[in-house]
């Protein structure tokens, strides 16, 4: 299929959702099937040992795995040939930077998000069809360190650059919308990257920086976040009405921060744990287990709020970005 | 009772994690499908 619609780096929200569909996929596997340590690939599935029952639930979700995967890739390679076309056209990256009103500028934060979804998936989901990998991953790690630090350094050049246009004179913050956190959104995939390397170098030094890297992204990611969050929230409870149809689906973009998250401080929990002689306060557990009771809780709270949309306008409404949160 | 209890909570976590996987692979679909005729309304040319 040839993509005629113009390029813009929402799109790459599309490679982002393959991903998060891909890795749901091998998450279930990872925690349903007994195997040794590590992720687990297609190797350790016995499937003669298998009952019929598990044959029929676990074949279906590989296959849906192997589908999903091929797709992460591949929209990711032709979004970023598409990317280095949309660069190399004059003014056009200028024009969308500066187009800070409704924050309509905010959808290059999909690009390193999706960028950040791609090394999970090349990590967890392409490692289970390769089983190869398994024994090479702690050869990956350096350069998966390296893809880090630039993703984390892109990250805050994106945020100080696009920053400056959001608060700039004669943009009004008013017509904001949940969109305007998707760099929160890019940060909570960062910090997840980093944190995966802290769960799986075994070289100190590999897993050192990377600690320290996640746990400055997440401080900045909160940071943003919390204040995006209060900001939007207080801005639509003055207004007192919703945004519009199409940016309605933003709503759900706290649901995956939220478990990102949680998800990166636990793992980073796990690695300074041992570390802290009178141990950490708190439970990393109720970490855990917040951040995902608060994506429920927000997801939910967010499908009464948009009750109407997805009685009366969903099914046949035309395509918008923003329906890729659903994902 | 209580492991009764237990194994349920697990049960129903496990199967609704499952389900979710193919719920979201169905709004991927629907949502994919809905970028291609935006993708096609771009390509053919208005005969009105």
């Amino acid at each position: 299929m040839k993509l005629n619609i113009k390029f813009h780096p929402l799109l790459f929200q599309a490679s982002l959702a393959a991903g998060g569909v891909s890795l749901m996929a091998f998450n279930y596997l990872q925690f349903a099937i007994p195997h040794g340590k590590g992720p687990i690939t297609l190797s350790d599935i016995s499937w003669g040992s298998l009952t019929t029952a598990q044959d029929a639930l676990y074949a279906p979700l590989v296959a849906l795995m192997l589908v999903f995967t091929l797709l992460t890739f591949g929209l990711t390679v032709y979004f970023l040939y598409r990317l280095a076309g949309w660069l190399g056209e004059p003014g056009a990256y200028g024009t969308f930077k500066g187009n800070g009103q409704g924050n309509q500028n905010a959808g290059i934060f999909a690009i390193v998000a999706s960028l950040a979804m791609t090394v999970n998936v090349i990590w967890a989901p392409f490692g289970f069809f390769v089983p190869q990998m398994a024994p090479h991953m702690q050869a990956l790690m350096i350069p998966s360190l390296f893809v880090f630090g630039a993703l984390l350094l892109v990250l805050l050049y994106l945020e100080v650059a696009f920053g400056r246009t959001w608060f700039a004179e004669g943009v009004d913050r008013t017509k904001f919308n949940f969109i305007w956190l998707l760099d929160a959104f890019a940060f909570g995939l960062v910090a997840l990257t980093g944190s995966g390397i802290v769960a799986m170098a075994k070289n100190n030094v590999v897993a050192d920086i990377a600690a320290v890297g996640t746990v400055f992204t997440l401080v900045v990611g909160a940071v943003v976040l919390l204040y995006k969050v209060a900001y939007l929230t207080y801005n639509h409870v003055k207004a007192g009405k919703l945004p519009a149809d199409p940016i309605l689906p933003a709503f759900f973009l706290i649901v995956p921060i939220s478990c990102l998250f949680g998800l990166s401080a636990y793992r980073l929990t796990g690695f300074f744990e041992p570390r802290v002689e009178s141990g950490l306060p708190g439970s990393p557990t109720a970490l855990i287990a917040g951040s995902y009771v608060l994506a429920v809780v927000w997801g939910l709270g967010s499908v009464y709020l948009i009750r109407d949309y997805f009685t009366r306008y969903f099914v046949k409404s035309p395509f918008a970005p923003p329906q890729w949160g659903f994902v | 009772m209580y492991v009764y209890g237990f194994f349920y909570q697990y049960t129903a976590l496990s199967a609704l994690n499952y389900v979710s996987v193919y719920l979201a692979a169905i709004v991927y679909a629907l949502v994919m499908s809905k970028f291609v005729t935006a993708n096609r309304v771009v390509t053919e040319p208005a005969t009105a």
